[in-house]
């Protein structure tokens, strides 16, 4: 038994895997939208997140990427509006492009740049989130 | 980057990478070489595509990698030729 482990699939950008693929996503308990504080980005945030509730997927939460400073207000605007939370707030940052280019993990390169303090964040709100949820949780046999 | 940070907050960690362009392992540290021979779940090689009816430690231990921070890869599908999907 593995009674905390988490499974995390990173899933295609766009809308397909949740109208079909059998709506394998529907297992999920819980369903990170990840989206740049653009229009075009948060409108497909929104029907994603539509989708994800159509699945009866039990949590969602929006993720900020490429935000710069004056977005968070507005992402958390949007997600107020959506009826979910805003997990995580990741910067532009463009660490994540030198990392990129030299072929390497920002993680491994620069584990100082505010991209990953951001991630490191969202990655301590998932962690809670996963205590809470922890009962819900059905362990590998 | 995140999986990798949930392992080191003391989580045991299993990444999927089920983007058809797969990049996961690659971005999150893992070497070249490991990731190019990283087998898919999904096997297209004969008429219809399968995956494999293994219980879940089993599959792991078959097709998962152990990457950076203790963070097991595994690989969903990938395409392999044109016209196929």
């Amino acid at each position: 038994m593995l009674p905390e482990t988490i499974v995390l699939a990173d899933m295609e950008a766009g809308l397909e895997h949740l109208s079909w693929a059998g709506g394998t996503l529907r297992h999920a308990d819980l369903l990170l939208v990840v989206a740049n504080p653009q229009v075009k980005s948060l409108l497909t945030a929104s029907r994603t997140i539509a989708l994800g509730r159509q699945l009866g997927i039990p949590e969602i939460g929006l993720v900020g990427n490429r935000a710069g400073d004056d977005d968070r207000h507005h992402l958390e605007a949007f997600a107020g509006d959506h009826g979910v939370d805003l997990l995580g707030v990741i910067p532009e940052d463009e660490a994540i492009i030198r990392a990129d280019r030299a072929g390497h993990c920002l993680l491994d390169m620069q584990p100082s740049a505010s991209a990953v303090e951001g991630i490191e964040a969202l990655a301590a709100v998932i962690s809670r989130a996963d205590a809470r949820s922890r009962p819900r949780c059905t362990p590998f046999e | 980057m995140l999986c990798r940070l949930l392992a080191r907050a003391g989580h045991h960690v299993v990444a999927v990478d089920c983007d058809s362009d797969p990049n996961l392992a690659a971005n999150s540290g893992v070497a070249e070489e490991q990731v190019s021979a990283m087998r898919p779940l999904l096997d297209q090689s004969g008429g219809h595509r399968q995956v494999p009816s293994l219980r879940p430690l089993e599959l792991l231990s078959e097709y998962g990698l152990a990457g950076p921070d203790g963070v097991t890869f595994v690989l969903g599908a990938r395409v392999e030729k044109a016209g196929s999907g």
